[in-house]
């Protein structure tokens, strides 16, 4: 970790820097305990809400930063002819408590949403595309994460450089020292949150960070999940030693549910529609999307070029894993959050398949 | 390109070619004229066109006019959007994203060699675009052969034009069709039968095609075995297609996304591709 300036912040001060900011941020996000026991990422309006105890999110950030449902534009249609109204504000948000996990993913998003993409006169074909939604939406939120003590059944982010803490790709990361926080920033956003609530925050010593490095030595002994070498399937998946059958085996074991696209943090497929609420008012929207269905890809004519469940398979775990993709952008699909591995009825998630690829002869 | 990769610019319907029972040729033009001075296609890009309230889909264009802010495109009734253009007329507006893709002209430069385009069905459209561009710079060209395949001769699309450019010198128009009617005098075959009536210079030949998925696989099969430079071999992929700016995932091939990295693809590209492209 390179040195920096670190700060505390007592867990007694949190209600308070909950309450400031609900007053002048649009919107605060935290998880928060369902009825059901599940813990979700949703906006909140009190800092009770806050659940006490969680692994992660039920979903991740990908919940905030790219809404299931989101309005691309609105259009009239007139008499002088049609009129396009794009909502160019965004809210003023913030992220409280979110896990490395799901921060390393909208990291990844940024990637293929915002940063480094461009337009304009000097666009050729291959070069990515600014998302405009994306990146107002991600230009006017802060990022506070909290870093894990303890993995939790099914995480395996020590195999996919994601946790259990960040070394950087954060706003600002908490460490849990028990009454109190050490606080890490990690971006000028972070910087200027700190600056603008210090009143609330104290110093950071030397101790709080020996006792955070040793915290993290410790939390990567608690992984459960037998998985790790992502590296050695990847060999395999692109050596070409991952053949048909295999594909097969795994759809034998796959319902098509599509929860594991879901629930996935990094997953970024979506559908795009028109809805009219009136006669002559609609809107485009898009959704999220998942190619586990045959409708992903099925074409008007009935033809499907991916037909086969096998296939659907083939394509999610390529999409993740091939060193074909890293070329584009250089981060594996996986961020170890474990909740493919939570949701899937038929225990074909991502952290089963690896297992399997590796042993592939 | 709009800024906003969403949002599209509007156009007007200017004219209406119905070319077979179902399938229609819209000329269209950008209505802003600033908006209008930044839309300039090139051969083989594709547009996104929007029916407000039903939706967009993606369709190649078929001309490479040298004005910006116009385009012509070819669209099949068959589906939400497909359906709800063909009920527009003359003078309605609709949405516009683009010029998107690559291009022909982004492939092996094929200046000083022998043309070589291969349709099939709906699949002549996208390839006019080239075929235009090739007789705006005829010199630069040597043979120019195009081989058009269509199920039955009332299928074929642009039969006006068709009947020009059989009377042309400066090319050779074959057509063949799977099922013949009682007027029909031409061949009869898939397009595939054609080859052994062309006399090619494979070294110095470059094959533009476009058509069925099915057809495309067995035409590169074919010159495969004929021997042409797999970079000679130049095709266009399509694939159901949301956004057409690389983000929805839809047209995804392996690594490649058939919107931004495409449409325009040659045959080293695609025996590369992590799944079967065809």
């Amino acid at each position: 970790m390179p040195e920096k300036t670190v700060y505390s912040l007592a867990k007694a001060q949190v209600p308070e820097l909950i309450a400031k900011l609900l007053k002048s941020r649009n919107e605060v996000w935290a998880p928060v305990k369902g009825e059901g026991g599940d813990t979700f990422l949703a906006q909140i309006d009190s800092a009770k809400q806050i659940a006490p105890e969680y692994v992660n999110g039920f979903l991740g950030a990908k919940r905030y930063v790219f809404p299931q449902l989101e309005e691309l534009f609105r259009f009239k249609k007139g008499k002088n002819g049609t009129t396009l109204q794009t909502e160019t504000d965004q809210p003023r948000a913030v992220i409280w408590g979110i896990r490395p996990c799901d921060m390393s993913a909208v990291n990844y998003f940024d990637s293929f949403f915002g940063q480094g993409a461009k337009s304009g006169p000097g666009w050729k074909s291959g070069d990515p595309l600014p998302d405009p939604l994306y990146e107002k939406r991600r230009e006017r939120v802060v990022f506070i994460t909290l870093a894990c003590n303890q993995a939790g059944p099914k995480c395996f982010c020590v195999c996919t450089d994601s946790g259990p803490f960040l070394s950087k790709g954060f706003d600002i990361q908490l460490t849990d020292l028990g009454t109190y926080y050490l606080v890490e920033v990690g971006s000028t956003k972070g910087e200027e949150f700190v600056k603008e609530f210090k009143t609330l925050f104290g110093t950071g010593n030397e101790n709080d960070v020996k006792l955070r490095r040793k915290l993290e030595t410790e939390a990567e002994k608690t992984f459960q999940q037998p998985v790790s070498f992502f590296a050695k399937a990847m060999r395999k998946l692109d050596g070409g030693k991952v053949d048909q059958k295999f594909w097969e085996k795994v759809a034998g074991y796959c319902i098509g549910c599509g929860g594991c696209i879901y629930v996935c943090p990094m997953c970024s497929c979506f559908d795009v529609d028109d809805k009219m609420e009136s006669d002559t008012d609609g809107l485009r929207y898009r959704s999220w999307d998942t190619c586990d269905f045959a409708g992903f890809t099925r074409e008007v004519s009935g033809h499907n070029p991916r037909a086969s469940r096998a296939d659907r398979r083939k394509r999610w775990f390529y999409h993740k894993l091939s060193m074909d993709y890293l070329e584009k952008n250089p981060v594996i699909g996986c961020v170890g959050c474990g909740r493919c591995v939570v949701t899937c009825p038929g225990e074909v998630d991502m952290a089963t398949v690896v297992r399997w690829m590796r042993k592939v002869e | 390109m709009n800024p906003n990769i969403y949002v599209p610019y509007i156009a007007e319907i200017t004219d209406i070619k119905q070319e077979t029972g179902d399938t229609r040729t819209y000329d269209v033009r950008i209505k802003n004229k600033e908006e209008a001075r930044l839309f300039r296609s090139r051969p083989g890009q594709f547009v996104e066109a929007s029916v407000f309230g039903a939706g967009e889909a993606p369709f190649g264009l078929t001309t490479s006019p040298k004005e910006p802010g116009v385009m012509t495109f070819t669209v099949r009734a068959c589906g939400k959007v497909t359906n709800a253009l063909a009920e527009m007329k003359k003078g309605d507006e609709i949405g516009i994203k683009g010029p998107l893709g690559n291009s022909f002209l982004d492939k092996i430069d094929s200046k000083g060699k022998d043309i070589l385009v291969i349709g099939g069905g709906i699949g002549l459209p996208p390839l006019r675009s080239m075929i235009d561009h090739i007789f705006n710079n005829r010199a630069d060209y040597r043979e120019f052969t195009i081989l058009y395949g269509a199920r039955t001769p009332a299928d074929r699309v642009y039969k006006y034009q068709l009947s020009d450019w059989e009377n042309k010198t400066d090319l050779k128009l074959i057509q063949t069709v799977d099922v013949a009617d009682k007027d029909w005098t031409g061949n009869v075959g898939v397009v595939t039968t054609l080859f052994p009536k062309l006399k090619l210079d494979i070294p110095n030949t470059v094959v533009y095609t476009c058509g069925p998925p099915i057809m495309i696989k067995f035409v590169i099969i074919e010159l495969l075995k004929l021997g042409l430079p797999e970079k000679q071999i130049v095709s266009t992929l399509e694939r159901y297609m949301k956004c057409g700016v690389g983000k929805c995932g839809h047209c995804c091939i392996g690594n490649k996304y058939v919107c931004t990295d495409g449409p325009v693809f040659d045959y080293t590209e695609i025996k590369g591709l992590a799944e079967e492209a065809f």
